[in-house]
């Protein structure tokens, strides 16, 4: 995966408050500075490697710390490259999500080699979407979980996230608003 | 020319299309022009809504559309910039155009939205990319940023370490001076042979103790920048003589043959800092020595006359030694690094010494190059390029601190009258057991004020002046004496200053202060006397 990734780790564990912790990640995930490059592609193991040094240290489950890196992705990606992209993507939850797989087909063309996944909205109404996500990497469904409900915080909702399982080559995730 | 796609189709394909009757009416608009130019309403004037920028000139449909211009809309309100092609219909005219983005900064203020572009459009992806460039842009600010504070951290720690190994040199230099100068002095008296080894033993180990402190000086002076190389008229025969005199007694006693071989350049003058090439020749004979245990040294001069009057000289220092291997010869010239960590303590030594001399031949303009072999010895070779000069009387520099050795020393003819300035009890007891053997009559100062209260005209033939002292440091007593006598009209006295601070600018602060000679501590009687001796020729006195 690309340096941004990394970064966007450190930041959130930074914005944590507690700075001895990151010094402890990157000793315990063998990191140093240059693999913090954000142009610069790593191999998988090196960022689920981080991924996993920072679940350690903050004492989560592997799956809530991927659930609350989600979330920060869209503040952290809000703020980076992504940003005017982001906001021509669109002013509503469900504009947005529509235009997600086009802002994903862009970043493939940006990024050389870039493997990223893709988004359908299968359907949508006012009280919900349902959207299939297909990557080539697996395990990472509670990042999306969590990368939906930064969306709804992006655009002020509130909601659920269910991820519904797999679904015609893909992974079904059910975003239900509330009221 | 005509197109067949309907209302729908151009939303798609062009969201910012805009079709005109012939005589450039808007018959209808894109999705993009709908929400982002009101203005351009069915029934209106194309023309009162955009400005077209391109192409130049009046304004020929038909023309551009034969030809295939490229067209440029800008609209009369707001900044929106459309680019495209126009296509003619039955009905008008078809204008093929997307949104052009100049600058990420319009792209804010624009309110455009990914719809307002086509799936074929690349200028989200252009976007994107220049998202990414401004952010590499950022990213590497910081790390700038973030390098010049490390570097700047790095530098502000090589500096204290700097000044403290200069300070420990300091330190370990006062105390050092007293065993060498009581143990010299003791060497002196009649002693029965095994205290004569004993004392031999004791100031063998003060020697090489003070050597190891002269190269971590040197050491503090590169790191800190301070090397400062001096350039003299010096024979460069001599200075090799000199530098190898005493390394042929050490080659002599582990039984190697050492060669000196300076013919024809042996009167060969240049300009440059003999005191420093000394030592790098020394550095390199005293290694040779070490790393060889049967066979020789040899020491060969060379000079190829060069142009513009400048001298190539080659000084080649050949040992039949143990040699290197590849690994070895890569790392013998870092610092505290030595062929192997087994030469350390086979042979001794901190590995500083060939990394100063490369130090010392670069600051004087050269090189030091090598060629070896594992069990056939190595040859370091100084290379050096200097300005040729005259041959002249070679004097004693001021202040320039004694460099050989003497067997014997006379007691002085009449009694020399000595003011030893001196806050440490030791370095008192020191110059009087040296001087005092000598005849000389000493009053002791403990610091610079009472060497004032002491001082009168012509009462004393020279001063020995610690830099250091509590109360009254000896640059300000020598600077008030030198006052004194100037306004009073005595004879000047010489003073010499007698002190562990042995960098280049102790010396020329020293001078500047009205000192006339320096004599670094470590003291032995021999040094002692002979810098006394220069320090009165300094002053044109004699003994």
């Amino acid at each position: 995966m690309y340096g941004m990734i990394h970064r966007a780790a450190r930041q959130m564990v930074l914005n944590g408050g507690d700075q001895s912790v990151w010094p402890r990640i990157l000793e315990r995930a063998g990191l140093e500075e240059s693999d913090f490059i954000s142009g610069q592609s790593y191999p998988d193991e090196v960022t689920f490697t981080l991924i996993g040094a920072v679940a350690a240290e903050l004492d989560l489950s592997l799956e809530e710390t991927l659930i609350r890196f989600g979330r920060y992705w869209i503040r952290f990606a809000d703020e980076s490259a992504f940003s005017h992209l982001m906001k021509m993507a669109g002013q509503t939850l469900t504009e947005f999500c529509e235009n997600l797989d086009r802002l994903h087909a862009n970043i493939d063309l940006s990024l050389p080699g870039v493997d990223v996944p893709s988004f359908l909205v299968r359907s949508s109404d006012e009280t919900s979407l349902r959207i299939t996500y297909v990557s080539s990497r697996t395990g990472l469904e509670p990042f999306v979980t969590g990368l939906f409900e930064g969306l709804l915080a992006h655009f002020g909702q509130s909601g659920q996230v269910r991820c519904l399982g797999p679904h015609e080559g893909g992974i079904d995730f059910l975003i239900t608003l509330d009221g | 020319m005509g197109a067949n796609l309907d209302e729908q189709q151009l939303d798609l394909v062009f969201p910012a299309y805009i079709r005109t009757s012939p005589d450039l009416k808007i018959i209808s608009v894109g999705r993009s022009l709908r929400r982002l130019a009101p203005q351009a309403q069915p029934g209106t004037g194309l023309l009162d809504s955009f400005r077209i920028k391109r192409p130049t000139g009046p304004v020929d449909f038909q023309g551009w559309v034969r030809a295939g211009s490229a067209l440029q809309l800008q609209a009369t309100t707001g900044s929106m910039v459309l680019r495209g092609l126009v296509l003619a219909e039955e009905a008008g005219f078809l204008l093929c155009v997307s949104h052009a983005i100049s600058s990420i900064a319009d792209l804010e203020a624009s309110g455009l939205t990914m719809a307002d572009f086509s799936q074929a459009d690349s200028s989200l992806t252009a976007i994107l990319a220049a998202g990414f460039q401004a952010s590499m842009l950022s990213e590497t600010r910081e790390l700038m940023t973030a390098l010049a504070g490390a570097r700047d951290e790095a530098l502000a720690a090589s500096k204290a370490k700097s000044a403290f190994l200069a300070n420990m040199s300091h330190e370990i230099r006062t105390p050092l001076n007293g065993i060498l100068g009581i143990i010299g002095t003791l060497a002196r008296t009649p002693l029965t042979p095994s205290q004569q080894e004993m004392v031999q033993l004791i100031m063998g180990s003060g020697q090489s103790l003070e050597r190891l402190l002269s190269d971590i000086l040197d050491l503090s002076k590169v790191e800190a920048g301070q090397f400062a190389i001096e350039s003299a008229p010096f024979c460069l025969g001599a200075s090799v003589r000199d530098a190898v005199r005493l390394m042929q007694i050490r080659a002599d006693d582990k039984g190697l043959v050492f060669g000196l071989d300076l013919a024809p350049d042996d009167e060969t003058w240049v300009m440059g800092d003999t005191v420093r090439l000394k030592q790098v020749v020394s550095n390199l004979v005293s290694n040779a020595i070490k790393f060889t245990d049967r066979g020789r040294v040899d020491v060969v001069l060379a000079v190829t006359a060069l142009e513009s009057g400048r001298a190539g000289i080659r000084i080649d220092v050949r040992d039949t030694g143990i040699g290197l291997d590849a690994e070895a010869r890569e790392r013998v010239f870092q610092r505290f690094a030595q062929a192997d960590d087994s030469i350390t303590r086979r042979f001794g030594g901190t590995g500083l010494g060939l990394a100063i001399s490369r130090d010392l031949a670069e600051a004087m303009g050269g090189e030091i190059t090598l060629e070896t072999k594992p069990g056939s010895g190595s040859c370091f070779t100084l290379l050096l390029n200097l300005p040729r000069a005259e041959a002249s009387l070679q004097s004693v520099s001021p202040l320039d601190g004694p460099s050989s050795d003497v067997d014997e020393i006379a007691p002085f003819d009449s009694p020399l009258r000595v003011l030893l300035v001196e806050d440490n009890v030791t370095n008192q007891r020191v110059v009087q057991l040296i001087l005092e053997t000598l005849g000389a009559e000493i009053a002791v100062a403990n610091n610079g004020q009472e060497a004032l209260d002491l001082y009168h005209a012509d009462g004393f033939d020279v001063i020995l002046m610690d830099m250091q002292m509590p109360v009254m440091d000896g640059l300000t007593a020598t600077r008030l004496i030198r006052t004194r006598e100037g306004a009073a009209g005595w004879r000047r006295t010489p003073v010499a200053m007698l002190t562990a601070n042995t960098l280049d600018e102790h010396r020329q602060t020293a001078s500047n202060a009205g000192a006339d000679y320096h004599i670094p501590k470590p003291i032995t009687p021999e040094s002692l006397i002979r810098g006394i001796e220069a320090a009165l020729a300094a002053a044109g006195r004699v003994i």
